[in-house]
């Protein structure tokens, strides 16, 4: 077998394993190999009831969304994962984020059992006196578990606001424990959303007045039935006990509504932009501390009529009470300028999940490049690169898709948070890399096209999943320029995707002339560096005029051109390093080794500019902080490719020293 | 052929336009700005890690990195800015082969050094401060959130008659140097002062008992030091004052503090003294009106959504000039003067408006800059493409 064959066969075993230990990479973060928890005599939900629950509306993060996004939302922050996993009756149970957010509402005996509560470090089970044998360092617990232990969990969370107020910091348990204390508080808000109505006061054969039987009826009528009440009180009687029964069966549910908050119905009036939350109104407001709401009360009634419909008739009536209920949201949706028409799309375009299903194409089409790279000039070798062209464009359209979807719901250009860039970076990518693959036929640019496409989607998962917040919430003030939205964070955005495919391509040049692939054909390797030269210019042209507009809008919105804000300055630090390439070419001082070797360190950069500066949580671009637990895998690709370029400056040198050799 | 002997000038232009001080002045720059971006999450926080790598102070800098000085000196940004320049206009500008093919990039360079120019006119020319207008209320002087001036004036009943201010520059000196005192002498008035002890970041306590070792007391009050913060306009300064008569040569001890809304006194020959140190005044040229002040939350959150101003500018006499409106990006730029919309409060029983108020020479070159930079690097690098894409088809033809 010749030397360049092997090299090829290499390649081929580099690249699986590469695609292997991606799909590991990713799993790791979502998989806790562990017996799933047993939950007997659970039975899923109507589908039918599902969709049409789903697709209710919620006010959430500033916006009108579909019920089914703030759920998987809120189950991704607390879960990690966008579905539960359990095992009923001996068979294994899958549910989404809305079947999930049902049974919260209206079955929390199975919903309480559910581990959905993902602790990173069980040590933070210790801070709270909470035993977790059995129990691996990163696993979950449900409800249950944790809901034996809220004194010393609130205990815990005074001392942790202490320590916060006295400007102390915290460390990485205490970051961990606000986490989970947060996440606590979100369980137990959608958990008693419906507490106070779920059941009438009294049933229907009662005396009592019909509007007395339920709750709602003694909300509304609450400043008269409370002096009733107050002096019955002092009263005695058997007749007496029964009232003072009622009074404690009200203070009890008005005990259980303060943790509600969520913004299900909107308000009567159209000018008013929030909708109304329960959260403590109606306990102030029976405590006279609140004066009474009939936005809140509407909300209450409407609630009621969802829940009692369960109580009283399964499943069939909620879904009835479900569908009565969007009707009514519908109209005074309606009037309130058309919010939440884009509801239905939204939920379609979840449905679609464009992204997640982009990664098949994106995968296979990396390994059928790999078995094409095998013989390329052999016919198997044109099948392979025939199919790999369908499914690259295949992905690019899904992508695509789902971009300008996304964008079309957000009214606003594709990109305006971290999340957006992702996978704008990897459409830019796949295009650009294409586009040389069509003109250069060399099926390099197409692998690499397929390798970036695949990073890019699981990175866009695993973000989504490590923030757990909806990346479609409106942007701040400052940020609602479409024009600089569309110019600036646009073209930045397309100079961060030059600079990794241009390293990308190096990565290629290095690892070729490492194991000895196309080692006979010299134009392979001129052609590499002449793409990388084109990417090194496309960077520098995307990444300037997208720093210097970028100043041209801070000029319009803070009064100065540049702030040395990390993320400007990450930039102008690769404008500065695109700059001392192409200089550095032209003078002579680097050649084609130094050209790679150089566009390499152009990846730390870029890596630098695009996420890392957004552990640093300075900065005006704070659009896109992120937690510290993507600062491992940050360093990590740092020290791949310093490992790299140390590879290439060894061989540039051992190559330099054979060729004084040979000269001598 | 005999070499042709070049004159000084043009050895000097050769050697600062050459590519080796290109690429040495980029590479320095690059370093500078990543160091000074990690630098700026330490306790610095920004405004002084700007001030240890960018000022025109700074000839060297010494890097540090989690809070660990190393001793590797580096040059000051500033003046790797400078020469960078140089080389800009010696080796991209004057040096250049000239001709139609390399116009693009002369043009590029051309705009490079207008926009380090505008820069460097920026930081040595741009004035900025703050104004807080409520709604109906007309303003025309703003304040520094950085730089402090102490005022001195006498007060007559309720009125203060005009201050002698000592500036932000005058101070340097003795700025966050609480060992130097500095002495101002004041000949329109019957005293000189003296200024010691001047923190920048000061917390201001009542005497309870002893003050702490160390601490000036004075007046009940004595003022501790304290870390920076590392945004500079949250830190609050205090400093000692001593006034010495001129005439019977009686010393007066003051503690000034940023944070004290009002003049602290001092009666001398029977006058009564105001003193006080804040943010240095600027008035402005011309009297702006606030007439409307509206601001918006994303609807269920504490997030803005817009923050917006119809104002007027008032004419000497304090009639209407102009109207016109301002918002988050569409900032009003007027007579030299720009007012950018920074904040917004409703106080329930006012609304007010805050204005960063700025005059920058240089405000649009960066504008312009990159337009000429934009279209001259997309000229050259769309024939270079259309080069690459006519050789690629021709060999792929070929093969």
């Amino acid at each position: 077998m010749t030397r360049g064959k092997i090299g090829r066969w290499i390649g081929f075993v580099f690249t699986l394993a590469l695609a292997a230990s991606m799909l590991l990479y990713t799993a790791k973060d979502s998989y806790i190999s562990r017996e799933p928890v047993q939950i007997d005599g659970y039975s899923k939900w109507n589908p039918e009831l599902v969709e049409a629950f789903g697709s209710m509306a919620v006010q959430d993060g500033g916006r009108v969304k579909p019920l089914s996004t703030w759920a998987g939302f809120e189950l991704l922050a607390l879960n990690g994962k966008r579905n539960v996993r359990f095992e009923s009756d001996g068979k294994k149970v899958k549910i989404g984020a809305t079947e999930w957010v049902l049974d919260m509402m209206f079955r929390e005996e199975f919903a309480n059992q559910m581990e959905v509560f993902q602790v990173e470090d069980a040590s933070v089970l210790d801070m709270i006196e909470m035993s977790h044998e059995g129990k691996k360092r990163r696993d979950r617990y449900s409800y249950l578990q944790i809901g034996e232990h809220l004194h010393a969990v609130d205990r815990l969370r005074n001392e942790v606001a202490k320590k916060k107020n006295d400007g102390q910091d915290l460390d990485p348990l205490d970051e961990q424990f606000l986490g989970l204390y947060t996440n606590i508080q979100s369980y137990v808000a959608m958990n008693s959303h419906f507490t106070p109505v779920k059941e009438r006061m009294a049933d229907e054969k009662s005396p009592l007045a019909p509007e007395l039987q339920l709750f709602s009826g003694w909300v509304e009528k609450w400043p008269q039935l409370s002096q009733f009440l107050s002096q019955a009180a002092q009263q005695q009687g058997a007749e007496m006990d029964g009232l003072r029964k009622v009074t404690s069966l009200i203070a009890k549910r008005v005990g259980d509504s303060v943790y509600s908050d969520i913004a299900m119905y909107p308000p009567s009036d159209v000018n008013q932009n929030s909708w109304p939350k329960r959260q403590g109104w109606l306990s102030q407001y029976m405590q006279f501390k609140a004066t009474a709401d009939a936005d809140q009360i509407a909300y209450l009634k409407e609630l009621e009529t969802i829940a009692i419909a369960y109580t009283e008739g399964g499943e069939d009536s909620l879904l009835a009470a479900v569908n009565a209920y969007k009707a009514k949201v519908d109209v005074m949706m309606d009037a309130r300028d058309g919010e939440g028409d884009k509801i239905a799309s939204e939920v379609m375009m979840y449905k679609f999940d464009y992204f997640y299903r982009s990664l098949t194409p994106f995968v296979l089409g990396f390994l059928v490049v790999a078995f094409g790279l095998i013989s390329p000039t052999s016919r198997w070798g044109r099948i392979c690169n025939g199919i790999a062209w369908g499914l690259l464009v295949y992905g690019f359209v899904l992508v695509t898709a789902g971009i300008t979807h996304r964008s079309i719901l957000m009214e606003r250009p594709p990109v305006g948070n971290l999340y957006d860039t992702i996978p704008f970076i990897t459409a830019v990518t796949i295009l650009v890399l294409g586009f040389m693959e069509w003109l250069t036929k060399r099926r390099v640019c197409i692998g690499l096209a397929f390798f970036f496409a695949t990073l890019g989607m699981f990175l866009a998962m695993w973000y989504e999943e490590s923030k757990g917040v909806d990346p479609m919430n409106p942007l701040i003030a400052v940020l609602r320029s479409n024009f600089w939205l569309a110019t600036h964070v646009i073209t930045i955005t397309i100079g961060y995707a030059g600079g990794l495919l241009t390293a990308g391509i190096s990565h290629i040049y290095i690892f070729a002339r490492v194991f000895k692939i196309g080692e006979g054909d010299k134009s392979f390797f001129r052609f590499l560096t002449r793409v990388v030269y084109g990417g090194v210019c496309f960077t520098l042209f995307f990444s300037l005029v997208g720093t210097i507009l970028g100043g041209v809008w801070a000029n319009d919105s803070w009064g100065r051109f540049w702030g040395w804000d990390p993320k400007e300055n990450g930039a102008l630090i690769i404008v500065l390093w695109t700059l001392v390439i192409l200089h550095a070419r032209m003078a002579g001082y680097i050649r084609e080794w130094g050209v790679h070797i150089c566009s390499v360190l152009l990846a730390i950069l870029v890596t630098f500019s695009w996420w890392h500066v957004n552990f640093l949580s300075i900065g005006l671009h704070n659009y896109g902080f992120t937690g510290g637990e993507g600062l491992k895998a940050i360093w990590s690709f740092y020290s791949l490719e310093a490992l790299v370029i140390c590879v290439g400056l060894y061989c540039t040198l051992t190559e330099r020293g054979t060729k004084k050799l040979k000269a001598e | 052929m005999a070499k042709k002997n070049k004159s000084i000038a043009a050895r000097v232009v050769d050697v600062l336009g050459g590519f080796h001080v290109a690429i040495a002045s980029m590479v320095l720059l690059l370093i500078l700005t990543w160091l000074s971006t990690l630098e700026q999450t330490g306790p610095n926080g920004l405004y002084w890690t700007l001030k240890k790598y960018f000022s025109y102070e700074a000839w060297y800098v010494l890097p540090t990195i989690n809070e660990k000085t190393f001793p590797v000196p580096l040059p000051g940004g500033y003046w790797v800015c400078v020469v960078f320049t140089l080389n800009l206009i010696c080796g991209g500008i004057i040096r250049m082969r000239k001709g139609l093919k390399q116009l693009p990039i002369f043009f590029s360079h051309l705009s490079m050094a207008m926009l380090m120019i505008g820069g460097a006119i920026t930081y040595h020319q741009s004035r900025e401060a703050y104004m807080m207008l409520p709604v109906g209320e007309s303003g025309d002087y703003a304040f520094s959130l950085t730089e402090l001036s102490i005022e001195v004036a006498e007060i007559q009943g309720a009125d203060k008659l005009q201050p002698y201010v000592i500036g932000s520059e005058q101070l340097e000196s003795v700025r966050g140097r609480p060992s130097r005192t500095q002495e101002y002498l004041l000949p329109e008035l019957p005293f000189d002062i003296s200024i010691s002890d001047y923190y920048v970041h000061a917390k201001l306590y009542p005497i309870q008992g002893r003050a702490p070792e160390g601490a000036i007391a004075l007046d009940g009050y004595y003022a501790m030091a304290m870390e920076p913060t590392g945004f500079e306009e949250q830190n609050l300064s205090s400093c000692v004052l001593r006034i010495t008569e001129r005439e019977s040569g009686e010393q007066h001890e003051l503690l000034l503090y940023e944070g004290v809304g009002h003049d602290v006194t001092a009666t001398i020959d029977g006058k009564v003294y105001g003193f006080r140190m804040h943010g240095e005044v600027w008035n402005t040229p011309f009297k702006v009106r606030l007439d409307a002040s509206r601001g918006e939350k994303h609807p269920g959150t504490g997030m803005a959504m817009t923050y917006e101003s119809d104002v007027t500018v008032l004419d000497e006499n304090g009639n209407d000039e102009r109207k016109f409106h301002i918002e988050m990006n569409k900032p009003l730029r007027y007579k030299g003067l720009t007012y950018y919309q920074t904040s917004w409060e409703d106080k329930g029983h006012v609304v007010e408006s805050g204005f960063t108020v700025k005059t920058n020479p240089s405000d649009q070159w960066p504008k312009y800059a990159i337009y000429a930079c934009g279209i001259a690097l997309f000229v050259h690098f769309i024939i270079k493409l259309f080069g690459f894409v006519s050789s690629s088809i021709a060999r792929n033809k070929n093969d």
